[in-house]
């Protein structure tokens, strides 16, 4: 086990230097430079400073020593500094990452609350009214555009009842707010965003809970818990739930690095200042150094997330063995 | 089942209540019984919250390149000279200035009760260390141009600055409007990743109080600034990156001040809340919007073809169409409140049959009865390209595109994201035309844009525009400091432009800002309205935000 492991961290190195390459290769390919923001079409900025911006950045070099010298620096964990403001590109992740994580961590978590359920009761009467109207409903939350919702709840609950906030995650006195009324306006503040982000996700956890369930249901061991005559719950919750659920462990292990993903329009709408909103501004501004960040980040995440699942199935599931 | 309910209801609700949001409730949800058409005395305090769709990134203003940055900036900085209501060039942080040796020398007379945010003194010290950060070949300036052309400058006391040219320059005063650093904090700092980027220090009626990225900025009163205590005790810069959510927390009055698109000014602030909450203003903005012809592309050669075109557009149907009437016709590239725009060129008339005779005239008949008009049996086609994210232009290329037709020429249009555009298309001269706008500076100059010597790649006469007469008076107007002699080079300019039509000129668009109604002394004059900013005022029983 313990080989195995070690094993699989080795192995992560050069499929992160392969991923590194790649996407260095393919932002630089995409036209237009860094500079084109700040100077273009702007008639103060003459074509001499163009080209000085551009000898600073060293986007004058050869693109492989670019990407050498990015590596060079990766190596001592030093991503380096944006190409937009000059501030250190950890520094920039770092402040947007704790709203993206609460947000997705609460987000998954509603998604669980509800899709678990869903997922079971459909399976354990499948083919009946409720399971096909559970079906329509999850699908409905997976269509629609969370934009579209967003905004329709924004204009319900944030203009004609005026219960919620509709911006940001913070009101603008916040400051003159006690410890109990600042987390209370936190929290008035995540509900629609929160909401509207699982209400996409729960057709997929629901559906695979579902089918999960209904596989364990035809297995001879659940056969057997009937022929002992247990009453139908007891079936359904301890014998068949534990084991449906095994399969939720490598999606939970593959949503880590989605984590730290936000989604641009979500976060755009609700003025959430989160990751979705930082990779987006730096793909428009070919801010190279933080595109470049996000990604091997995300990368090194997915990774990650890939061993800690099967890692964690096969704690969980004795049945599952790593050898050598 | 409780499950569905519970979900679903939320839904059919808002669907239903979506109706009733158009729906106005009178104002205001923070104090009722209050009217907001008293005007009341003055008074100190209460806070503004603006609204900008995207973040500032570093507030050391000769680094700073976005127009977010610049708010902020603008409040926090002074320059040496600024524009007044009017559009005239008056002393900030220079009481006074003297020309000297023809235009080549200014001297600037400093203010001397002008103190940075941190209390030290403002002097000449300062000036002269922001100018040499802007020549320094290390800081990411994109505004070191027009400071190139001095020779030296000199400090001749703490109140005084010498500045020589290499040659007469008249933009330069103006550019004496750039914000000036303070030299005792910056002074061995990496201007492009210095920390007071994040927390400026500067002489301006607003000192930096916070940043929160992506959320917002705050900003508050400077009690000692030089010109009189600003009124208003905070400014609020709030980031919404969403303009559907901005308009929909204007509509709780979370916000008390944006820039309108012209549907929202017309029709989605036309209620009983809006009339009796906000005050809506409407003034020309500072640019134009254009279409471009590629001078090199044979078909574009002959003044006759582009005057045709021109004649074939018409200019108020495409201003209804797009901006909802709320802009005007423009014959010339300056901005026309300007002393420098030629009041006295008409806008020629549309008049699609005058353009099919230019055009016959030029060579372009329809000859095989196809509807389009063809020369040496090419058909006249040519393609639109304009940037992604801009829907007025998008539109406007759809109008024109239907004028011609019906003269027999075929329109394509293509949309291209920004950067795309403009490294493969633009600098590499890869296009027939263009719909544009350029955004304006106060100044007239525009050599950069319409000098022959401005045609390489990355410059701004990319239309390949060369006129022996123009470039002479562009030349001219540079050297010309007196504003009435300036006047007549450029309205020259300008007729030249109008009558060559190297740019098919569009429209100007109307700046369309809302401002809360409990704001008093917001008075609309050529320059805007932010220009008495700090005179705003909210009277005490109308103040919203205590502090």
């Amino acid at each position: 086990m313990k080989s195995y492991i070690k094993r699989r961290i080795i192995s992560i190195i050069p499929m992160l230097i392969g991923i590194s390459i790649i996407s260095f290769a393919v932002i630089h390919l995409a036209p237009g430079s860094p500079v084109d923001l700040s100077t273009s079409l702007n008639a103060k900025v003459s074509l001499e400073a163009k080209e000085k911006l551009i000898t600073q950045y060293g986007l004058d070099r050869p693109v492989f020593i670019q990407y050498l010298s990015w590596l060079k620096r990766l190596a001592t964990l030093d991503f380096g500094d944006s190409y937009r403001d000059g501030r250190k590109v950890i520094v920039k992740i770092a402040e947007r990452i704790p709203i993206t994580l609460l947000i997705n961590i609460l987000s998954i978590l509603l998604i669980l609350c509800i899709a678990i359920p869903i997922g079971v009761s459909s399976a354990a009467r499948s083919g009946s009214l409720y399971d096909r109207s559970m079906t329509v409903f999850v699908f409905i939350g997976f269509a629609l555009p969370g934009f579209w919702l967003g905004l329709l709840l924004m204009s319900l609950f944030g203009i004609t009842l005026g219960w919620l906030p509709i911006q940001g995650i913070v009101s603008l006195d916040f400051d003159s707010l006690s410890f109990i009324g600042k987390i209370a306006d936190v929290a008035r503040h995540l509900i629609l965003p929160v909401f509207v982000s699982a209400v996409g996700g729960l057709a997929g956890m629901s559906r695979y809970m579902r089918s999960n369930m209904l596989e364990v249901l035809h297995k001879d061991y659940v056969r057997t818990a009937r022929a002992k005559g247990l009453p139908e719950s007891m079936v359904i919750y301890k014998h068949a739930l534990k084991n449906a659920l095994l399969p939720v462990i490598t999606i939970l292990g593959l949503s880590v690095p989605g984590l730290i993903g936000g989604s641009v329009i979500f976060e755009s709408i609700f003025g959430i200042p989160g990751m979705g909103r930082l990779f987006y501004e730096s793909v428009m501004g070919r801010d190279y150094p933080v595109i470049m960040a996000i990604l091997v980040i995300g990368a090194t995440l997915t990774l990650i997330g890939n061993i800690l699942a099967d890692i964690s199935y096969s704690l969980a599931d004795p049945r599952i063995r790593y050898e050598k | 089942m409780h499950i569905l309910k519970k979900f679903i209801r939320p839904l059919e609700i808002s669907a239903a209540f979506f109706f009733l949001v158009t729906l106005s409730l009178g104002c205001s949800s923070y104090l009722s019984g209050v009217d907001y058409n008293i005007d009341g005395p003055p008074s100190y305090g209460d806070a503004i919250v603006e609204a900008s769709i995207a973040d500032a990134t570093t507030l050391i203003p000769i680094v700073a390149s976005d127009s977010a940055s610049h708010s902020i900036c603008a409040l926090v900085y002074n320059g040496l000279v600024k524009y007044d209501k009017d559009l005239n060039i008056v002393g900030e942080l220079a009481e006074g200035w003297d020309i000297e040796e023809g235009g080549l020398v200014i001297v600037f007379h400093l203010r001397k009760d002008v103190r940075w945010h941190d209390g030290k003194p403002f002097t000449a010290e300062d000036v002269k260390f922001t100018y040499e950060r802007l020549i320094d070949p290390k800081v990411r300036t994109p505004y070191g141009g027009d400071f190139l052309k001095i020779r030296s400058l000199d400090v001749l006391d703490p109140y005084t600055v010498k500045v020589r040219y290499k040659e007469p320059f008249s933009p330069a005063l103006s550019s004496w409007g750039m914000w000036i650093m303070p030299k005792h904090l910056l002074e061995g700092e990496d201007l492009n990743t210095t920390s007071y980027g994040r927390r400026p220090v500067g002489t301006g009626p607003y000192k930096f109080s916070r940043w929160k990225t992506g959320e917002r900025i705050d900003l508050v009163s400077n009690k000692d600034y030089f010109d009189g205590r600003p009124f208003i005790d905070r400014y609020i810069y709030r980031i919404i990156p969403d303009a559907a959510t901005m308009f929909l927390e204007l509509e709780t009055e979370g916000i008390d001040m944006m820039g309108l698109d012209p549907l929202q000014y017309r029709r989605q602030t036309d209620n009983r809340f809006f009339k009796s909450c906000y005050n809506k203003f409407r003034y020309p903005s500072f640019g134009y919007t254009y279409l471009g012809y590629n001078l090199l592309d044979k078909k574009f050669k002959d003044k006759r073809v582009r005057k045709a075109l021109n004649l074939a557009v018409n200019k108020s149907e495409l201003i209804d169409g797009v901006l909802m009437g709320l802009g005007e016709v423009c014959t010339g590239p300056f901005v026309p409140e300007s002393w420098a725009y030629n009041k006295d060129i008409r806008p020629s008339a549309y008049d699609p049959k005058a353009a099919e005779m230019l055009l016959a005239e030029a060579g372009w008949i329809d000859t095989d009865g196809d509807g389009l008009l063809d020369k040496d049996g090419e058909p006249f086609s040519f393609t639109i390209l304009t940037n992604q994210g801009n829907d007025l232009r998008r539109r406007a290329a759809v109008i024109i595109q239907h004028r011609l037709s019906e003269i027999g020429v075929k329109v394509k249009i293509k949309v291209v994201e920004w950067s795309v555009f403009l490294t493969e298309f633009i600098n590499k001269k890869r296009f027939e035309t263009i719909l544009l706008a350029w955004g304006l500076g106060r100044d007239p100059d525009c050599y950069d844009i319409w000098h022959s010597s401005k045609t390489r790649q990355g410059e701004f006469n990319f239309i390949g525009y060369k006129n022996n007469e123009v470039d002479r008076l562009l030349e001219e107007g540079r050297r010309v400091f007196d504003q009435q002699r300036r006047a007549q080079i450029y309205h020259k300019v300008q007729k030249i432009l109008y009558e060559d039509q190297p740019y098919m000129f569009l429209w100007v668009a109307d700046s369309l800002p809302i401002v809360h109604k409990r704001f008093k002394n917001v008075k609309p004059a050529p320059a805007g309205i932010g220009y008495n900013f700090i005179r705003w005022y909210v009277p005490k029983d109308q103040q919203k935000y205590k502090q």
